[in-house]
C-alpha cells in the first residue's frame, strides 16, 4: 500500500510597487545597502504606517486572476517577534482578515488546487553574516508582498511544479510582481506530509523560505521519504519546521525556538479599518489584463500546438506582441517566426523577457502574410526577418534595396526555358525516367532569380514546359 | 487673560522683540529651573535663531498667527529633527530625532520658538514625573510635592512662568493630572484629532498630544494651530476642524453638565467641595445638571492597564540597540544575550513591568480571557459614555482624587497608584476630549482641578465652557516659586 | 499567580533578564496587576471587540516615490555602521 504525498505552499510574492506598502521609499534599490530607507522602515520611535493603494490593488487582481473573493472589511494585525531583520520587532500583516479567500488554480490534468488565502504584509530586511559580525541593510524592509496559502492539494511533484510556474505566469501576466525565486521576489514555505488513503492527515514538516523549483523538487523527494521510512519503522514525525540543504539535498530540523512561537497578533491599532468598495474592485475587474489561461486557450483555437502556445505565454510581453500580431497575420508562420529566428537573437531567457525587438508586430504580421501568400518564399522570408530584426526596416524596404526584386511570371517562363535549353543532360536524364534530374535544372532556375522565386511553382512549370516541348 | 495673545500684542506692536522676549524667558529658566527641575535641556541658541527669524517675519507680517514669536516648551517625547529626543530613558539618551512631529511643524509653521525640553517620568509612564534619568520636577507651589506625571515638567515650567505654553503628551491623564497638581490648564484632543507623527509611542489606541497652557484661551489658540489631518498618521480625521477660539462666548445658558457619582467616591473632601462649587457656579449661569450613569466605569481601569499594556509592549519590541539608543558594554554570548542586556540595563522597571504584563496579557493562553475580553469591554464603555451624552453635553468630574502629593510617596501597592486614574483614564480608553482646568484652592494653597469629559469632538464646547468659568472664578494661586506673568 | 515558569517565558519573549531578588518583586507586582485586571472576567457582554474607525481604500496612500534618508544621517545614531550597513558583532563586545 503506498503513501500518498500531501502538499501545500505558502507563496511570498513581492508586489512590484513603486513604493513600499507603508511609507513612501522606492522598492527598486539600487546596489548601496540603507539608500531606500527612511525612519519608518528602521522603526524610529514616533514613526507610523501609512498604507500604499498600490499594494491593495495588486493583491485584489491576485485573487481576481486565482478566483478568490474579495474581502470588503480588511485591517492589519501585528506579529510580534524579535530579529534583526525586522525593525519594528512585529511585522504587520494579515491575520484575521486576509484580502482574498477561497480561490484555486487549475492544473492541465484539471485537478483544482484550492487557494485558502491571500493576504499582505510587509517584507523584512536582509542580513549579512561575515565573520563575527552581522551587517544588516534595510532596502527591502517594509517591501510589500503577498502571501499565497493553498490547501494540502498537491500530490505529486510534477503538482508542485505546475502549481507553481502556473502561479508564477498568472502573476507575471496581470504584471503585480516579476516573480523570479531566483532574485527572491518569490519564495516559498513547503508543507508535506504523508498518509494512507481513507486515514486522516499525517504530521506536517515545514520547509521555509525555498527559493528554486528544482530545489523544492528535491526537498518534496526528500521529504516524503523520510516520512515514510520514519512510518514504516515505527518513528516518530514531529510537526516542526526544517532547512533545505543544497549541499545534498536533504534536509535538517531548525532549532526549536522557531518552532514554538506564540506571536501574540492583535489589530494594529496605528492602522484603520479599510473598506473595500464593490465600485474599487470592479474598477481593477475592469482593467485586468487577459489571464494566461485564456490566451493559451485562444492561441490553440487558432491552430497552435500546446509547446507553442505554451513558450508564447511564457512572457507577457511575447504574448502581447503575438496576440497583436495573429490580428491580421498568418499565426502559425508567425509563431515560427518568433519561437525561431527571433528566439534565436534573443538568446537569454531575460532577453526574452523583455522581447525588445525592432520590428513591430504589423511589420511582423505584413511579412507573415507575404510569406503565405507565395509572394516570397520561406527562405527569402527568414533573410527578410534577420535584416528586419538588424535593422528595423520594413521587408519591402529590404527586398527592393537588396535588388530581391519580384520575379514576374513571364520573366520566370524565360528562366526556365533558358534553363531547360541550357541543361540538356539533366533534361535527356529526365525524360529517360529519372525524375531527380529536374532539381538540376531548378537548380539553375533558382540560382540566375537569386533563389527569389518559389521552388514548387518553379518545378510545376519546368514539367509543364518540358511536357509542352516533348 | 491669554498669555499668548498678550505676548503676541507686544510683539505686533513693537513694544518687545521675539529675541527680548525669549531671552527673558531664558534667564527666567536660568534662574528657577535648578530649583524645578521642568526643563532637562534648555536651548538657548536654537531658541534665539527661532527667534530672531520670527522678528523678520514680525517687521514684515502684522497679521501672522498668534503663536509667531511666543516662545514654548516641548516635553521629551516630540521630536525635532536634529535634537535629542531622550524620553528621560536610559535607552535614548543619547538619541537624536531625524524628523520633526508634526504638531511639533504646525507651530514652529506658525513661528513658535522653542525653549528646550521638559522633565517627565520615563517614556511617559508615571503619575509623579520621578521615574527619569534626570531627577524628579517639582512642583511650584511646594517644592516638595510632585508636579504630577508624566508631563511634570510641562506644568512645572508652565505654573512657575519659565513657559508661556507647553505641548505635553496624554494616554491615562499625563496632561490633565499635572495641571491639576500645578493649578494650568491641559487639553486632551479627541483622539485622531492631533497627528500622533513623531510623538514617541506609549500606547498607541489612547496616546494624544495635548497642549498645556496656563489660560482656556491659550489651550483654544494652541489646539487650533496643532489640530488637523496628517497623511502621517491614518488615525487622524479628515473633517473641518472649526476654530475653537472662536467659540469662546462664555456662554453656558442650557448647558447640561452631566455629574456622575463614580467619579466623586474615591476623591478628597476638599476636592468635591471644589468641584461642587464649580457645578453651582455652572447652575448660576443657567447651565442644567443632569445626573448621569456609566454602569461599566468600574472596568475602566483593568481595561486601560491590559489594553495599555498589551500596546506598550509590542510598541517597546523595537529598542535593541541596533539602529539606535543604548547599547549595552557587558559581553555578550549571541544577539539575544545582547539586546537582553541592553534591555536590561536601558529600562527602567516600570516599563519592565509593563512590558512583562503586556506580553502575558496577550499571549495565546490569555488572550481571550484578558485582552480580547477588555476589547470587548472598551465597546461597553464606550457604550456608556455615548448613552450619556445624549443627556448630557458634557461631564463634569474631579482630576484627580487629591492636591498634588509629596514627591516621597510610594503608594502600598500599584494598584492603588491606579486609582488615582479613576477619572482621567477612561477619556483615553474611549477617544474623548477632556479639559482640565483649576477650580480650587486645597489645604496648604495647593491647586485643586476639575475635568470637563465631552463626546467626541467637542473641543469648542468644553473650551467655552472652561472659559466661562475661568473667567469669574479663576481660583486665586500663588505659586511658592515663580513668576506672574505680566513681564 | 503567577508561576516561575510562565514569568521565565514571559520574560524571554520580552529579552529582558532579572536577578533573583529582582524575579521575586516583579512576579509579585505581576500578580498584583493581574488580580486587578482579572475584574474584567465578571464582566458580561454581548458586544464585539473593539474595532478601530474605517477608511476607503480610495483613501490610501498614492504609489508615488518620496524622499529617503540619507544613509549618514539614518546610521548617526547606531554609532556609524558600516559601509552603509548597521552592523552587530554576533558575540563578544560592542565595540
Amino acid at each position: 500500500m503506498t503513501y500518498n504525498l500531501v502538499c501545500g505552499f505558502e507563496t511570498h510574492v513581492e508586489l512590484s510597487t513603486k513604493t513600499k506598502i507603508f511609507c513612501s521609499c522606492p522598492t527598486d534599490f539600487g546596489d548601496e545597502p540603507n539608500s531606500h530607507v527612511c525612519p519608518k522602515c528602521i522603526a524610529e520611535p514616533g514613526t507610523l504606517p501609512v498604507v500604499n493603494k498600490q499594494t491593495f490593488i495588486y493583491a485584489i487582481r491576485a485573487g481576481l486572476a486565482t478566483n478568490c473573493t474579495i474581502s470588503r472589511i480588511v485591517h492589519f494585525d501585528r506579529k510580534n517577534y524579535t530579529y534583526p531583520d525586522l525593525p519594528k520587532a512585529y511585522q504587520l500583516t494579515q491575520f484575521t482578515e486576509p484580502i482574498c479567500i477561497g480561490g484555486h488554480i487549475k492544473l492541465d490534468s484539471g485537478k483544482i488546487i484550492r487557494i485558502n488565502r491571500i493576504h499582505l504584509e510587509e517584507d523584512a530586511g536582509k542580513l549579512i553574516h561575515r565573520g563575527e559580525y552581522t551587517f544588516i541593510d534595510y532596502n527591502r524592509g517594509a517591501v510589500p508582498l503577498i502571501e499565497i496559502v493553498t490547501e494540502p492539494d498537491i500530490s505529486s511533484i510534477s503538482e508542485a511544479r505546475e502549481y507553481l510556474e502556473k502561479l508564477q505566469l498568472i502573476l507575471r501576466h496581470i504584471e503585480v510582481s516579476d516573480c523570479k525565486m531566483e532574485e527572491g521576489s518569490m519564495r516559498c514555505d513547503v508543507n508535506i506530509s504523508v498518509n494512507k488513503t481513507g486515514e486522516k492527515l499525517g504530521t506536517r514538516s515545514e520547509i521555509k523560505n525555498m527559493n528554486s523549483l528544482s530545489f523544492i523538487e528535491k526537498a518534496i523527494a526528500y521529504e516524503y521519504s523520510r516520512h515514510v521510512s520514519a512510518i514504516q519503522n515505527g518513528e516518530m514525525l514531529y510537526q516542526e519546521t526544517r532547512r533545505f540543504n543544497e549541499s545534498d539535498g536533504s534536509t535538517s530540523a531548525m532549532r526549536e525556538k522557531e518552532n514554538a512561537q506564540d506571536y501574540r497578533y492583535y489589530d494594529d491599532p496605528d492602522i484603520p479599518t479599510i473598506i473595500i468598495e464593490e465600485s474599487f474592485i470592479e474598477s481593477i475587474k475592469r482593467s485586468l489584463p487577459e489571464l494566461p489561461i485564456d490566451i493559451r486557450n485562444r492561441y490553440l483555437n487558432i491552430g497552435l500546438s500546446v509547446s507553442e502556445a505554451d513558450l508564447l505565454i511564457k512572457y507577457k510581453k511575447v504574448a502581447d506582441y503575438f496576440s497583436e500580431a495573429i490580428k491580421t497575420g498568418d499565426p502559425k508562420i508567425l509563431s515560427n517566426y518568433i519561437l525561431g529566428e527571433i528566439f534565436r537573437l534573443l538568446e537569454t531567457e531575460a532577453k526574452k523577457e523583455i522581447f525588445d525587438i525592432l520590428v513591430s508586430p504589423v511589420q511582423l504580421s505584413s511579412l507573415s502574410n507575404a510569406q503565405k501568400s507565395g509572394k516570397i518564399n520561406a527562405q527569402l522570408a527568414k533573410k527578410a526577418l534577420s535584416e528586419m530584426l538588424k535593422s528595423g526596416k520594413s521587408w519591402e524596404t529590404f527586398i527592393s534595396e537588396s535588388d530581391l526584386q519580384e520575379i514576374s511570371d513571364n520573366e520566370l517562363i524565360s528562366y526556365c526555358k533558358e534553363a531547360i535549353e541550357n541543361n540538356s543532360n539533366a533534361l535527356s536524364d529526365y525524360l529517360s525516367g529519372k525524375e531527380k534530374a529536374l532539381k538540376a535544372i531548378l537548380g539553375y532556375v533558382m540560382k540566375k532569380t537569386k533563389g527569389k522565386v518559389n521552388p514548387e511553382k518553379t518545378e510545376k512549370l519546368l514539367i509543364e514546359l518540358i511536357t509542352k516541348k516533348g | 487673560m491669554s498669555k499668548i495673545l498678550y505676548y503676541s500684542n507686544l510683539l505686533k506692536t513693537g513694544k518687545i522683540s521675539s529675541s527680548e522676549l525669549t531671552k527673558i524667558y531664558l534667564d527666567r529658566i536660568e534662574k528657577l529651573n535648578p530649583k524645578l527641575n521642568a526643563y532637562i535641556r534648555v536651548l538657548p541658541e536654537y531658541a534665539l535663531a527661532q527667534a530672531s527669524k520670527c522678528d523678520e517675519i514680525l517687521s514684515k507680517d502684522k497679521s501672522s498667527s498668534p503663536l509667531t514669536g511666543v516662545p514654548m516648551a516641548l516635553k521629551d517625547n516630540l521630536s525635532v529633527v536634529g535634537l535629542h529626543t531622550t524620553c528621560c530613558s536610559k535607552m535614548l539618551e543619547n538619541f537624536k530625532s531625524t524628523f520633526t512631529a508634526s504638531a511639533v511643524k504646525k507651530l514652529f509653521d506658525k513661528g513658535a520658538v522653542m525653549l528646550g525640553k521638559t522633565n517627565l517620568d520615563e517614556f511617559a509612564m508615571g503619575s509623579y514625573c520621578n521615574t527619569g534619568i534626570f531627577g524628579p520636577a517639582r512642583n511650584p507651589y511646594d517644592l516638595e510635592k510632585s508636579p504630577g506625571g508624566s508631563s511634570g515638567g510641562n506644568a512645572s515650567a508652565v505654573s512657575a512662568g519659565i513657559a508661556p505654553y507647553t505641548l505635553g503628551t496624554d494616554t491615562g491623564g499625563s496632561t490633565r493630572q499635572p495641571a491639576s497638581y500645578c493649578g494650568i490648564v491641559a487639553l486632551k484632543p479627541t483622539y485622531g484629532s492631533v497627528s500622533r507623527y513623531g510623538l514617541l509611542t506609549l500606547a498607541s489606541s489612547f496616546d494624544q498630544i495635548a497642549p498645556m497652557t496656563s489660560t482656556v484661551t491659550d489651550c483654544a489658540i494652541v489646539y487650533d494651530a496643532i489640530c488637523g489631518h496628517d497623511p502621517d498618521d491614518m488615525m487622524t480625521f479628515k473633517r473641518k476642524y472649526e476654530p475653537t477660539y472662536s467659540q469662546l462666548s462664555g456662554e453656558v445658558k442650557r448647558l447640561r453638565i452631566g455629574i456622575s457619582d463614580d467619579f466623586l467616591s474615591s476623591s478628597s473632601e476638599e476636592t468635591i467641595e471644589s468641584v461642587m462649587k464649580a457645578v453651582d457656579f455652572y447652575v448660576s449661569k443657567g447651565a442644567e445638571i443632569v445626573k448621569v450613569k456609566l454602569p461599566h466605569i468600574k472596568y475602566a481601569l483593568p481595561i486601560y492597564y491590559i489594553l495599555g499594556c498589551a500596546e506598550i509592549s509590542s510598541n517597546f519590541g523595537r529598542f535593541d540597540g541596533i539602529r539606535y539608543g543604548y547599547k549595552t558594554s557587558l559581553q555578550y554570548k549571541d544577539i539575544d544575550d545582547m539586546i537582553t542586556k541592553t534591555r536590561t540595563e536601558g529600562l527602567g522597571k516600570d516599563i519592565k513591568r509593563r512590558i512583562m504584563l503586556g506580553i502575558y496579557f496577550l499571549s495565546k493562553q490569555n488572550y481571550k480571557e484578558y485582552f480580547q475580553k477588555a476589547s470587548m469591554m472598551r465597546n461597553e464603555l464606550i457604550r456608556d459614555f455615548s448613552n450619556a451624552f445624549e443627556t448630557c453635553d458634557l461631564i463634569l468630574s474631579p482630576t484627580s482624587p487629591t492636591s498634588a502629593v509629596s514627591l516621597d510617596f510610594t503608594p502600598e501597592t500599584i494598584v492603588e497608584k491606579y486609582y488615582a486614574d479613576a477619572c482621567v483614564a477612561p477619556a483615553n480608553l474611549c477617544g474623548l476630549p477632556a479639559l482640565a482646568l483649576p477650580c480650587g484652592i486645597g489645604q496648604n494653597g495647593m491647586p485643586i482641578g476639575m475635568q470637563l469629559m465631552g463626546p467626541n469632538f467637542s473641543e469648542g464646547t468644553l473650551l467655552n465652557a472652561g472659559y466661562a468659568f475661568e473667567k469669574e472664578c479663576k481660583p486665586e494661586l500663588k505659586p511658592s516659586i515663580g513668576v506672574n506673568y505680566d513681564l | 499567580m503567577l508561576t516561575r515558569e510562565e514569568f521565565n517565558s514571559i520574560a524571554e519573549y520580552a529579552l529582558i533578564s532579572f536577578s533573583d531578588k529582582e524575579s521575586l518583586e516583579m512576579m509579585k507586582d505581576m500578580s498584583e496587576v493581574i488580580n486587578f485586571a482579572n475584574k474584567v472576567k465578571e464582566a458580561h457582554t454581548d458586544l464585539p471587540t473593539y474595532k478601530s474607525r474605517s477608511i476607503s481604500a480610495e483613501e490610501l496612500r498614492d504609489d508615488i516615490p518620496g524622499e529617503c534618508t540619507p544613509v549618514d544621517l539614518l546610521l548617526s545614531n547606531s554609532g556609524g555602521g558600516e559601509d552603509g550597513f548597521f552592523v552587530i558583532k554576533r558575540r563578544g563586545k560592542n565595540e
